[in-house]
């Protein structure tokens, strides 16, 4: 190896990596985005690998510790998003998992049914109550092992996906790192599920890293969670006396350094401690080293606080830290079709529509929003697909729609698509939209609006 | 199908990122104490760690077990920054260990109290062991690393060592802002697996007899919920019973899990052992991660309903690490053996001492030679924790996490000598590395004839 002079660059040789395992699709990163890709590539029959940098599956909704899954349907009756996320959610629910609105409380006004879920966050919205759950970080690992055991997917854990491996203008694999060495992997078709593009990025394919300050996704977290508190009771407190609240948020935000956010788990006795971190990037190391130290320190300056000043926090204790560090936005690709905050506006729906969200605020003010499977495809590079949320959008749209449930839904097409496109012989670009929407309706994605 | 077995990766320029004085892969135990030594003695310091949080096995791993430091006698061998660890963690209510004045008691009341913590009381007396909160250790290590002015590369995975001439220079990782080089004058090993080993070109060897415990992987999970007295008590009225469970829990769950205490008694750390799989095996390290989470569930299950002290037990945490428990083992320019270790050998370059980790023995203290930290071949490199060189019995007796942190200190400490002097890691004054380590804290009983110790 050379170490060229004063240039601070270091000529890395050519080497030869060995190939451990061809298959049909490659998933990059097992978060919300890129497990869903993986469950529904293999389950529409392609032979699957999905490549995670952790030891566990589900990314932030697991190592993350972000544990709300929320949004998943308007404030009406009527559920939106389903298929995959439903599954997590019902697999939970048989393992005691799960603490979620019922089906009957959906869209309620009532003063009872919303006095009791605008204690979980986001569960009301607009006055009406929203289908929002509230996981268990642990189970929720188990259940998304067993979904990828039994689908077939082959896993390789503890794996850091880093490098596209491109040929004339086609992705053909990933080069990842593991125990057992510099490797490389090699699929028909590569899903970038790592949320930061990573492998879109190593690719060539075009991709826009404007960061917007001003907006959440440019925040970043490291999220703990509290044992041993009575979440009921901080909830009563609340209540009872706003603003008094208030002034003991405002003093905690103070002395820890930070805004920390205590926010409902499936368990009374366990909460989840948001934060938001700004200035920094996800994509930059110093940045994600800089997190850790210094919400480490807020964290025991804030638990102090919380334990000697709130209610429900008396007999609390750190239970733990999240092992993933809670990013929330990147890159995002330029793709076939790039959704524009005007398009959400707008209500714009597409042809190829594969996902339908709820808008983030009440339905009255603000439409339903439409995902085309156009925004997971790479204007330029082939061989690729975007299961997560670097989707082609401009900031503020990717802002609203990245969210663990968005990300479920645009994994789930991800997939879909690229198992479509290995059975056919077809470039991803090319699949039929209808069949892939019909296939996705079989799979209990439902598409309000879309007609097959 | 593609028919290649290999591709071929072009060669590229890598921006190097930071240079120091000595670059350490790895914040477990061993790496992290290397840095913190290696930094304290004036050195100009770069730690690199996968994870985001410092501590390796002890932390991620969550091994919150610190046995042996002492060996039944008053005496405590093992202290240094194992001990300052204790301290810190002390300080913010981290950790349980028996006090100090009741070191080498043979007294009931304290011994049938101290019992319930395994490997606390060994052939009857108490040893120095303490049981440490994974996450409130966590800050701590991050305190020392800050204050001892140790630059910190955190989610960063360091892969593959830069040689030039039989000279370790530094090293290639890959992080989240893409692969990226440090260079260093000295490279410290803290990997644990001695990952760099075999692109320094250091000879070592990986040869584990399945049956070894340190052969063995685990994903350790925690259990909240429980009334761990409650437990011990009813382990110690009802043995037979007790072990009658833990054995339908291990038939239930496929595999054995062995509930350990914790400084809180509202929750027990679960540990457990998996052979014939490896710590360098991607497949392996999958296939743990896989099965233990398949087996966690019934075993918890099983728990709340048999086992008195269990009834509210739920899953507080699995480990974000898995655990392992030996890797790579350098070849050094000296080798530790099994028969060193039972016979007490003693080394002028010794850099540490232990209590035997067995029950029952009357065998002397565990001395170990700075020269097993040191590779026979390539040139600018220290191991720090596991990767020692060793024979697998004696590396089996010796890696546990003070084990680890003693190497790390001696390394880190050697490192900075080193730096400061211009010369080879292996032509360092072991007199000198030694009254460094007397300095710090390191007890080293019996090691020093010439009177440095004032």
């Amino acid at each position: 190896m050379e170490i060229t002079g004063r240039t601070r660059v270091i000529l890395e040789p050519a080497r030869e990596i060995p190939i451990c395992h061809e298959t049909d699709v490659v998933v990059v990163g097992g978060g919300p985005g890129g497990h869903s890709a993986a469950i529904a590539a293999a389950r529409n029959g392609a032979k699957t690998v999905l490549v995670e940098r952790y030891g566990h599956l589900g990314g932030m909704a697991t190592g993350g510790l972000v544990i709300l899954i929320p949004h998943l349907s308007d404030g009406t009756n009527e559920q939106l998003i389903a298929g995959l996320c439903q599954e997590w959610i019902d697999r939970l629910d048989k393992v005691s998992g799960v603490l979620q609105t019922k089906r009957e409380e959906w869209g309620a006004s009532d003063e009872k049914t919303v006095a009791r879920w605008k204690r979980v966050a986001f569960a009301v919205i607009g006055g009406h109550v929203r289908h929002t759950a509230c996981v268990d970080p642990e189970l929720l690992k188990c259940v998304l092992n067993d979904m990828a055991g039994e689908a077939g997917v082959k896993l390789y854990l503890h794996s850091w996906g880093t490098r596209a491996i491109v040929e004339n203008g086609v992705v053909k694999g990933v080069i990842f790192e593991s125990k057992s060495g510099r490797q490389a992997l090699l699929g028909k078709v590569v899903v970038d599920g790592t949320g930061d593009g990573d492998i879109m990025a190593s690719s060539g394919a075009e991709f826009d890293g404007v960061i917007d300050r001003k907006l959440r996704s440019s925040q970043l977290a490291l999220v703990f969670r509290l044992g041993k508190v009575d979440f009921q009771e901080y909830c009563r407190f609340q209540e009872a006396q706003p603003a008094q609240h208030e002034e003991l948020m405002k003093q905690l935000a103070a002395t820890a350094g930070t805004r920390f956010a205590p926010i409902a788990s499936s368990r009374n006795d366990v909460v989840w401690v948001n934060n938001w971190i700004s200035g920094l990037t996800a994509t930059n190391v110093e940045d994600l080293s800089r997190i850790e130290v210094e919400v480490r320190k807020m964290m025991l300056k804030g638990y102090d606080f919380l334990k000697k000043n709130v209610p429900g926090f008396e007999n609390s204790f750190i239970m733990d830290t999240a092992s993933q560090v809670g990013t929330r936005g990147s890159r995002r690709l330029t793709g076939e079709y790039n959704i524009t905050i005007d398009d959400v506006h707008n209500a714009k729906v597409y042809e190829d529509t594969i996902a339908v969200f709820p808008p983030l605020g009440p339905i009255e003010k603000q439409p339903r929003v439409n995902i085309p499977y156009r925004a997971l495809v790479p204007k330029k590079m082939n061989g690729l697909v975007i299961g997560s949320r670097c989707f082609a959008s401009d900031p503020p749209s990717n802002d609203m729609f990245n969210w663990i449930p968005h990300c479920i839904a645009m994994g789930e097409a991800a997939g879909t698509a690229a198992a479509m496109a290995v059975k056919q012989g077809i470039e991803p670009r090319n699949i039929d939209y209808r069949k892939l929407q019909a296939a996705l309706k079989n799979q209990g994605v439902l598409l309000p609006g879309v007609k097959i | 199908m593609d028919q290649r077995q290999t591709i071929i990766e072009p060669s590229r320029e890598l921006k190097v990122c930071y240079e120091a004085d000595v670059v350490v892969v790895g914040g477990g135990p061993g790496g992290h104490s290397a840095a913190v030594a290696a930094a304290r003695n004036g050195a100009r310091v770069v730690l690199l760690e996968r994870y985001g949080h410092l501590g390796g096995m002890a932390t991620g791993g969550i091994v919150i077990q610190i046995p042996h430091m002492s060996d039944g006698s008053k005496e405590q061998q093992i202290a240094g920054l194992c001990q300052e660890w204790l301290d810190r963690l002390d300080r913010i209510g981290g950790t349980l260990h028996p006090p100090r004045e009741l070191l080498g008691s043979d007294d009931k009341a304290a011994c049938a109290k101290w019992q319930r913590y395994v490997g606390t009381v060994v052939g009857g007396r108490i040893r120095q062991t303490a049981w440490v909160d994974p996450e409130l250790l966590k800050c701590v290590l991050n305190d020392m690393a800050e204050t001892a002015g140790i630059k910190l590369f955190l989610h960063s995975w360091g892969t593959r060592a830069i040689v030039e001439d039989g000279t370790v220079k530094g090293v290639i990782f890959e992080s989240k802002s893409g692969r990226q080089a440090i260079l260093g004058k000295i490279v410290i090993d803290g990997t644990g697996d001695g990952d760099l080993l075999p692109t320094a070109g250091a000879e070592f060897e990986a040869d584990w007899d399945p049956r070894v415990r340190s052969s063995q992987l685990a994903l350790v999970f925690r259990i909240g919920g429980v009334d761990f007295q409650k437990i011990a008590d009813f382990h110690e009225a009802n043995p037979q019973k007790y072990n009658e469970l833990m054995a339908a829990m291990a038939k239930t769950a496929g595999m054995r899990f062995l509930p350990l205490p914790t400084p809180r008694n509202d929750i027990v750390w679960m540990n457990n052992w998996i052979a014939n799989v490896s710590s360098m095996n991607v497949e392996d390290l999958t296939k743990v991660e896989v099965e233990v989470r398949r087996g966690m569930l019934p075993a918890l299950g099983f728990l709340k309903g048999h086992v008195p002290g269990f009834h509210n037990a739920f899953i507080h945490d699995t480990a974000s690490q898995t655990g392992t428990r030996g890797g790579r083992r350098v070849v050094g320019e000296y080798k530790v053996t099994a028969q060193d270790v039972l016979s007490g050998k003693k080394y002028e370059d010794a850099i540490t001492t232990f209590a035997p980790v067995g029950a029952g023995e009357n065998r002397g203290l565990v001395q170990i030679p700075y020269r097993s930290l040191v590779p026979q071949k390539v040139e600018g490199l220290l191991v720090a924790g596991r990767s020692f060189s060793s024979d697998a019995p004696a590396n089996d007796a010796c890696n546990l996490i003070p084990h680890c942190i003693a190497f790390g200190e001696a390394a880190g400490t050697a490192a900075a000598i080193a730096v400061k002097q211009g010369v080879s890691v292996r032509k360092i004054n072991y007199i000198t590395l030694q009254e460094n380590l007397l300095r710090q804290g390191v007890p080293l009983p019996g090691v020093m004839k010439k009177a440095v110790r004032g």
